[in-house]
């Protein structure tokens, strides 16, 4: 049985009425095809209706930015619906082997270029630059999830937000594991390949590090008992003195206490479900720079309870959305950080991916163009 | 090798001397570099093309006395790989097989083999590099080890180095894997090689992902007792050049009158001095079909003082005396049943003493570190050449996927390493083909004669009259199962599972406990194999009244 956090709710007193806001999202919407040719890739994803859904939802929650991972083959009925009130990032492609020249007999040296890495942005606020950079490291093409089979890596957005703020942010996917491998013991190459692509976060964000406010986001395939992220990426960035990072989930989920590594195959809970700490893979963090506008965390959510439909979850991640407050020191009026504790045991596995799958519904049908694209129900 | 790449090469080693010179180590002189395209064929039929650069270097090794000589070889880039196109997936150590005379040498552009591996249709992305051996190319003064311990081995090892330097000084990579290969002759080499590399090359960097040996002569002291126990050998050539080659590298001594009967005795110094094919075919040896036409009697009986010296000295020199393999080391050992140049008993006794040491035979790739297979049963020497050519470039084109991670991919563990008799049952009965319900069709019931009420021995010899009829012994089948790996319990398992009639029917079932005692009489023929194979699976077999 595992125990899940899910959501906070946070009460802010003092200069609340003043603060200004605004929410950001990461999710991983599990765009991988459901099969490639004779090849069962992503059965149980998505797919096109249900990434049509995504977007729904995505649309009627209305962050003003959301990052995703994984968005590969279903991009299109991910982002109609967000259409009307985003602005959005470029789409790296598909995985597939339509249209593409591919060499079967040495499949060895084959990766897809896409990065799966896409942003959307509420019309108002205005990218100013952005840039895509694949990891120096990787690890696993035919097993060890299959991590080098496409160009992962992490892209940098400058975005100016409604009310003149400038923030840098950082949408990444970090090297996975195969959760069999991490039950036995056997993904320490996935873990070195993890640490290589922090240190190269970090390095580049202290190379481009000005007074603006940073904040990291994306499926980091990472757990602070497992991974060295707390001495290799926060601690090291705060001992240049020239910022400080913190995590949305620390502060706001896990009392300030980043949780400590563990020695041992797995740290994680007994079933292989979520750590029954409440912490995933999909993280928000945030870095303000010693000399510049400042930005607080005031809410997280991770939103188990709304991303479904039939009860079923919609993706294999489930969206964390963190609302963030501007100023020029950290608020001190949180005074009330309410846990709810439920009980499931259906969808997380070890990597965060769901259990069930799901597939139905919407549609999309485009003219002989490709261009034109119409919902249909 | 066109006429063209043979003019360049031979142009080259007439004006050479442009060479260069590494570190001491793994020191390198280029004779001749040039770009060529190579095909792959057969018969007249071109599979494939593909340009390469092509090297003709040399290189410092030993003779079989440890003194220095200079030797030959060739290193083979697939162009694209050599201007930086194509990844490189690693080297193939391919170590070649018997050869005509010094003009078939590597170095001298005749050999079509490596063309035929770079070239086939799966254009695997590997840099050939390849010895000459002792004897041929730069050292043609010198005689040629031929079978005969393991000084080409050394020889192909430096190759081996030096190629590496050669690699790194014209600035291309070489790939993450590394293989040694050959088949015939190249399957003898391999094993002297991979021997060689775990007691004196380990530490200089060479670890093998795989050694690929196919017709080889593993065990040059059984292969002398096979040649003269049947008498009748398709390759009397071969037979003498090897005991020419070990009575001058081993300095036997042995006056060649008393070993050979003439024509050849007589024309032994020039068989050493030309190492050519051809004189053998002039003087008539070729068309020889049984040994005691060739050797003298005494070398033909066991029982004699000269028969047992040879035989004392190939014990010395053959590839298991004095290896201590790594087991860490992958290997795939094939051999044809019906080989009619080195009998497959030259090179499965090498199966019994790999397993001794810790390795587990078995027939399905990657599934241990010892792939074996001695079941092609119907391909004389050369022809099975193809079978092993075939897998062990299936085995390399997939090896990149296979072990992209640098360990075996997890889906493709999953697969193999609970794979044994049972599972190949229900696999092809998934596949639409139930060997239970073929067992047990009233034409094969009554072809078994009642096999339900037969015992477990007298099935056995109801079957070795069947497998007398496509030309094999129930000792065969039984020595293809030991080779395989499989154990007495899968045998037992799948017998008592063909048996069944229907899954609700009661079972008859023949268990082999740790006792058993075996009716000797009926499997007098195959006994010893019988016996070994039993206790290996655990029973304890012990002598039954009629004695063993």
């Amino acid at each position: 049985m595992m125990v899940a956090i899910l959501t906070i709710c946070v009460t802010q007193a003092g200069y609340a009425q003043e603060a200004k806001t605004f929410s950001i999202t990461t999710l991983n919407v599990d765009g991988l095809p459901q099969k490639i040719l004779v090849a069962k890739v992503n059965p149980d994803g998505p797919g096109g209706g249900g990434s049509v859904r995504i977007g729904r939802y995505l649309q009627k929650r209305g962050y003003d930015m959301v990052f995703m991972q994984e968005d590969f083959n279903y991009h299109e009925e991910l982002t109609v619906p967000l259409e009307d009130d985003y602005q959005a990032d470029a789409w790296s492609g598909d995985v597939g082997v339509d249209g593409r020249q591919i060499d079967y007999l040495h499949l060895q040296n084959h990766r897809f270029e896409c990065d799966g890495l896409m942003g959307v942005w509420k019309n108002g606020i205005t990218l100013t630059s952005t840039s895509s950079t694949p990891w120096t490291a990787n690890f696993g093409k035919f097993s060890h999830a299959l991590d080098e089979m496409v160009t992962k890596g992490f892209r940098r957005y400058e975005l100016t937000l409604t009310d003149g703020l400038q923030i840098v942010v950082y949408n990444m996917h970090m090297d996975a594991g195969d959760t069999a491998d991490e039950r036995e013991g056997k993904d320490s190459l996935d873990r070195d390949a993890r640490l290589k692509q922090w240190n190269q976060l970090r390095e580049e964000i202290l190379t481009r590090l000005d007074t603006r406010p940073v904040i990291v986001v994306g499926d980091l395939n990472s757990y602070y008992c497992r991974d060295q992220i707390k001495s290799n990426f926060i601690d090291e960035i705060d001992a240049t003195g020239r910022a400080k990072v913190y995590d949305a989930w620390v502060e706001l989920q896990n009392g300030g206490k980043y949780p400590a590594p563990v020695d041992g195959i797995v740290c994680c809970e007994a079933n292989g479900n979520i750590l029954e700490s409440g912490e995933v893979l999909d993280k928000v963090l945030y870095i303000n720079s010693t000399s510049g506008t400042e930005i607080h965390a005031v809410s997280y959510k991770l939103d188990t309870t709304d991303y479904q439909h039939d009860g079923k979850m919609l993706g294999d991640h489930y969206p964390v959305s963190v609302t963030f407050q501007i100023g020029s020191r950290k608020p001190t009026g949180i005074v009330n950080v309410n846990r709810e504790t439920i009980t499931n045991n259906r969808y997380y596995d070890l990597q965060g991916r769901r259990v069930d799958g799901h597939a139905h519904g919407i549609v999309i049908e485009r003219n002989r163009e490709n261009t034109h694209k119409r919902i249909i129900k | 090798m066109t006429t063209d790449m043979r003019k360049l090469i031979l142009t080259a080693l007439l004006t050479a001397g442009v060479g260069l010179s590494a570190s001491a180590q793994n020191a390198y002189k280029i004779l001749s570099e040039c770009d060529t395209t190579v095909k792959a064929k057969i018969e007249k039929v071109t599979l494939g093309s593909r340009d390469v650069r092509h090297f003709v270097y040399e290189y410092p090794s030993k003779d079989g006395d440890g003194q220095p000589v200079t030797i030959s070889g060739i290193v083979m880039v697939p162009a694209d790989i050599a201007n930086g196109t194509t990844p490189c997936d690693g080297i193939i150590l391919f170590n070649h097989h018997t050869i005509g005379g010094p003009e078939q040498a590597p170095s001298q552009g005749e050999l079509d083999v490596p063309s035929g591996i770079l070239a086939n249709p799966l254009k695997p992305n590997y840099i050939i590099v390849m010895s000459d051996y002792i004897g041929y190319g730069s050292s043609i003064d010198h005689q040629i080890a031929y079978l005969c311990g393991d000084t080409n081995a050394r020889n192909c090892l430096d190759g081996l180095l030096a190629a590496r330097q050669l690699l790194d000084d014209k600035q291309i990579p070489q790939g993450r894997f590394l293989f040694n290969m050959g088949y015939s002759q190249g399957g003898t080499e391999s094993m002297y090689i991979a021997k060689l590399r775990d007691m004196e090359y380990k530490d200089r960097g060479i670890t093998f992902d795989k050694t690929f040996s196919g017709g080889g002569m593993l065990d040059c002291e059984e292969a002398y007792s096979a040649y003269v126990e049947k008498d009748q050998c398709d390759a009397i050539n071969d037979v003498a050049m090897f005991l020419i080659s070990v009575n001058e590298n081993c300095h036997l001594g042995i006056d060649y009158h008393d070993l050979f009967k003439e024509p050849l005795a007589s024309h032994v110094q020039e068989v050493i001095e030309t190492k050519s094919k051809s004189v053998l075919s002039r003087i008539g040896v070729s068309d020889l079909d049984s040994l005691h036409q060739l050797l003298q009697p005494a070398y033909m009986d066991w029982k004699s003082d000269e028969y047992k010296a040879l035989k004392a000295k190939l014990a010395e020199i053959k590839i298991t005396n004095g290896w201590e393999p790594d087991t860490t080391q992958r290997y795939f050992i094939e051999h044809s049943r019906h080989d009619n140049y080195v009998p497959v008993k030259c090179a499965r006794t090498i199966i019994p003493w790999m397993k001794s040491k810790g390795f587990k035979p078995s027939l399905v790739p990657g599934k241990t570190n010892l792939q074996t297979n001695t079941v092609v049963f119907k391909l004389k020497h050369q022809p099975s050449a193809a079978i092993w050519f075939v897998q062990t470039m299936a085995a390399v084109q997939a090896w990149p996927v296979i072990y992209y991670e640098g360990e075996q991919n997890r889906y493709y563990h999953d697969v193999v390493k609970d794979l044994n008799l049972m599972k190949v049952i229900k696999f092809l009965e998934s596949m639409g083909i139930d060997l239970r319900k073929m067992f047990n069709t009233s034409q094969a019931r009554a072809f078994m004669a009642a096999p339900r009420k037969a015992s477990f021995f007298e099935l056995l010899q109801q079957i070795q009259d069947a497998l007398a009829k496509v030309d094999l012994t129930i000792n065969d089948v039984i020595e293809m199962i030991l080779d395989a790996g499989i154990t007495p319990e899968d045998i037992m398992e799948v017998y008592n599972y063909i048996k069944q009639t229907d899954s609700s029917s009661a079972r008859e079932t023949v268990m082999l406990g740790e006792h058993v005692e075996v009716p000797v009489y009926l499997l007098r023929q195959y006994e010893q194999t019988l016996a070994d194979w039993l206790m290996l699976g655990g029973v304890d077999v012990q002598y039954g009244q009629w004695g063993w």
